[in-house]
């Protein structure tokens, strides 16, 4: 139920003591290392022996190997497997992944022959595609002019026929031969044998067809002779990169070993960003940090045994130590919420309680359908089942049940079981209307300004809670009187307002004395008097946000409309097909109902509480509390006692 | 005046209605997603893995569309088109009803353009900061708060008017 105080942390140790101490205080899991305070990182050189980007690069070495395992070894692992379990030490042994590491290292090997045998097989592809046009030519490509003769080959644009350049070429050196080894859209793909002293001639006459020479590399014999050479090159490679991903293949058994290794290189590596934070002398070494009062006296008694020399101390005003909130089992998981709007500040208020209990009355008002809540259930009960969910998992899951049961709990109560599935069915099977009500309390379709208006209920009492928090804040600071002034009088004003709307004889007067105090004591700040008054009388004009804030409830009506809507939609339509054709459009139009109407739950019910809840009270900007621990992705840690 | 009354009819108002509401809200869906859309397929193609966070934005613009829909679907019931029902309606009636669907389709058309822009935008929050997808999220939603108040203008005057 609240923001856990910290304590600063300073200590000093020797060297030796370094690698054992922050092995333990990865275990503990209590203290986040921060960097040094600025008068000491002025008189001390910082730390000299972190190795954050050799343990990063060796990080990425892993990753790659576990990638190109995962791509060519098929591994067969079920959507629910179990992750391995594994003690603390083993994820400490921070010298026993070298021998993994080898075994990646090899693995990148054949990766990187994979990708070299690829990169040949396109320069193999590209040779050979320049060799075709050619291939009916039966002259050996490296052929070379003689002393009396040229030879030489070549291209044209095939814009002018081959007929009429052979005759422009005959008409002026009838000795000179030219053949042709093909054409395609663009080119005639030429050679030419000629007397040496019919050269510059021919030449001349081949330029006016924009003529170009052809030159080719590494050949011996015709274009035949060498793309069959290609070819054998090309089925050579197709069979090595076969042994090569075959050979990754056999690596598949190492995988567990290579997640394993990676999520030790982690741990390592946290420890190596926390030692950047650290400064040195000759012998020893020095790092602060913030630790939660709770956990002092285990980390104190850590310290004590590796001899370190340390100290306590409360945070100072200027300081902003890190957020970590308690909360019972309900609760913690709503903190995932709060977090995505912003962490608490750290002398703020920790609302996750009351996003617990609103979030879930919110969101089971506008999913609102009992059918959908019992579904939700039942993929919460699998999910226990079946994954034995942790962290972030685990929280959605808690948050699912909770969420689950308020749906669950408002369908029923306003009738809406898949929407009105069970009325349409009965329809379509009797061709009778059923004409009892599902609701157990009332249908908002058939009383929508009933549903209106306790939505504005809700809303009011959400809106008054937030500005009761408030309150609570401003009192715990000692501001007692402006918990009275601004909360107070607001609660009598806003009071009074709807007791007059409602129409109730003594409500004028409230409201009168609510506005009377607000008038006198909104302008207190202001150094004269008209400027008191002035600003208390317009202060009056806040109302209107108040109005609007209430009126934002109007939501819970309409998305709990819009998904029993949109579900009658799909139930009509389908009753109207007959039994067979409702079967397959109930369940399309119900799991898409289920998809857009969560979404769109979601997003309005954390609308509500970010906007209009935490608009009220809440006081953000802190930084979640990031202790050194022993990371763990791809393995569940055994905790060890100490 | 009179004589497009007489011939247009009630029936023929309620549906025009029903037709703008669902029509309308729709294209303003249909243009906002796709908006979405585009801006997201620019991300995806650097970065594949983002595909599920741009999909649950784009989802957001489209729930004008269903706004529109609903309305419409709720005319339907109420003509007695679906259902069955055995109702006559009468030329001021459908004016009535009409009028009940402007709100949902000119709002929603427009709203869910708007949305469209503010969840596009959203797609660079995503680009930057995959983590911070909420928020993202929450900006476009306070786009949809004035179709959510232009779907319940609808919803209240339709169920307001007496066959």
């Amino acid at each position: 139920m609240s923001i856990l105080a910290m304590r600063h942390l300073r200590v000093i140790a020797a060297k030796e003591e370094r690698e054992s101490l922050l092995k333990d205080l990865s275990r503990l899991g209590c203290l986040e290392i921060t960097e040094a305070s600025q008068d000491l990182r002025e008189d001390l050189p910082k730390f000299s022996e972190a190795q954050v980007a050799q343990v990063r690069s060796r990080l990425q070495e892993l990753a790659n190997a576990m990638a190109v395992v995962k791509d060519h070894a098929k591994v067969k692992r079920g959507m629910f497997a179990e992750k391995p379990t594994v003690s603390e030490a083993e994820l400490l042994k921070f010298e026993a992944v070298a021998e993994t590491e080898q075994v990646a290292a090899r693995i990148n090997g054949l990766a990187r022959s994979l990708q070299q045998s690829y990169a040949e097989e396109g320069r193999l592809q590209n040779r050979k595609e320049a060799l075709i046009p050619w291939r009916e030519l039966d002259v050996a490509l490296d052929i070379e002019s003689g002393k009396y003769h040229v030879a030489q080959f070549g291209v044209t644009p095939s814009a002018k026929p081959f007929e009429e350049l052979e005759r422009a070429v005959l008409a002026k050196t009838p000795d000179a031969v030219l053949y042709r080894a093909s054409s395609d859209s663009e080119q005639h793909y030429l050679f030419l044998v000629c007397h040496r002293d019919d050269y510059d001639a021919v030449s001349e006459t081949l330029r006016e067809f924009g003529f170009g020479k052809t030159q080719f590399k590494d050949t011996n014999g015709t274009a035949a002779e060498e793309i069959g050479k290609v070819d054998a090159a090309l089925s050579n490679l197709e069979s090595e990169r076969k042994a090569l991903t075959h050979e990754i293949a056999n690596y598949a058994e190492m995988l567990p070993a290579l997640e394993l290794a990676h999520d030790v290189l982690k741990t390592k590596l946290e420890q190596e960003l926390a030692q950047e934070q650290m400064l040195e002398t000759r012998t020893t070494f020095l790092l602060e940090g913030w630790v939660p009062q709770p956990a002092e006296a285990k980390l104190v008694k850590c310290l004590e045994k590796h001899g370190c020399a340390y100290e306590l101390r409360e945070p100072t005003d200027e300081e902003e130590p890190p957020i970590l909130t308690k909360n019972p089992w309900w609760a913690a998981p709503f903190g995932m919420i709060t977090d995505m709007y912003s962490p608490p500040a750290y002398r703020g208020f920790d609302p996750n309680p009351f996003m617990a209990v609103y979030f879930s009355l919110f969101f089971g008002l506008m999913f609102s359908d009992a059918g959908y809540g019992l579904l939700m259930l039942i993929a919460v009960a699998f999910a226990k089942w079946k994954l034995k969910p942790k962290g972030t998992m685990g929280k959605v899951v808690t948050i699912a049940f909770f969420c689950g049961i308020t749906t669950f709990v408002w369908g029923a109560l306003f009738g809406g079981w898949f929407g009105n599935a069970i009325p349409a069915v009965y329809e379509m099977i009797t061709g009778q209307v059923y004409s009892k009500s599902m609701a157990l309390w009332f249908d908002p379709l058939n009383d929508p300004m009933k549903m209106l208006l306790f939505s504005f209920i809700l809303g009011a009492v959400h809106i008054f809670s937030g500005m009761g928090i408030k309150a609570y804040m401003l009192i715990r600071e000692g501001k007692v009187w402006d918990a009275v002034f601004d909360i107070g009088f607001w609660w009598v004003f806003l009071i009074g307002v709807v007791l007059t709307i409602v129409g109730l004889p003594g409500g004028i007067y409230v409201l009168g004395a609510g506005a009377l105090g607000l008038i006198l004591t909104q302008g207190r700040a202001k150094p004269n008097l008209f400027g008191k008054l002035f600003s208390g009388v317009l202060s009056l004009y806040d109302v209107t946000g108040f109005l609007g804030d209430i009126l934002s409830y109007s939501r819970l009506l309409a998305l709990s409309m819009s998904t029993a809507v949109i579900a009658q939609v799909v139930n009509t339509m389908g009753a109207m097909t007959g039994p067979i054709g409702f079967f397959f459009i109930f369940l399309i139009g119900q799991v898409f109902n289920i998809a857009v109407s969560l979404i769109g739950t979601f997003v309005h019910t954390s609308r509500l509480q970010y906007v209009e809840f935490f608009g009220k009270f809440y006081e953000s900007g802190g930084e979640n509390f990031a202790p050194l621990t022993i990371q763990s992705k791809y393995v569940d840690i055994i905790k060890e006692e100490q | 005046m009179e004589t497009l009354f007489t011939q247009f009819a009630g029936m023929g108002l309620a549906l025009l209605g029903a037709a703008l509401a669902a029509g309308l809200a729709g294209i303003g869906s249909a243009k906002g997603v796709g908006i979405v859309g585009e801006a997201a397929s620019g991300l995806v193609a650097e970065d594949p893995s983002k595909f599920g966070q741009t999909i649950l934005l784009q989802a957001l613009p489209g729930t004008q569309g269903l706004y529109g829909l609903l309305i419409a679907f709720l005319v339907l019931l109420k003509v007695g088109l679906i259902g069955g029902a055995d109702v006559v309606v009468t030329p001021e009636v459908g004016a009535y009803i009409f009028c009940a669907c402007i709100p949902i389709a000119i709002v929603g058309y427009f709203s869910a353009i708007a949305q469209g822009r503010a969840a596009a935008g959203g797609v660079n929050i995503i680009a930057k900061r995959p983590e911070e997808l909420s928020k993202a999220m929450v900006y476009a939603a306070m786009v949809e708060t004035y179709a959510v108040l232009a779907l319940l203008v609808s919803f209240l005057t339709l169920n307001g008017i007496q066959l």
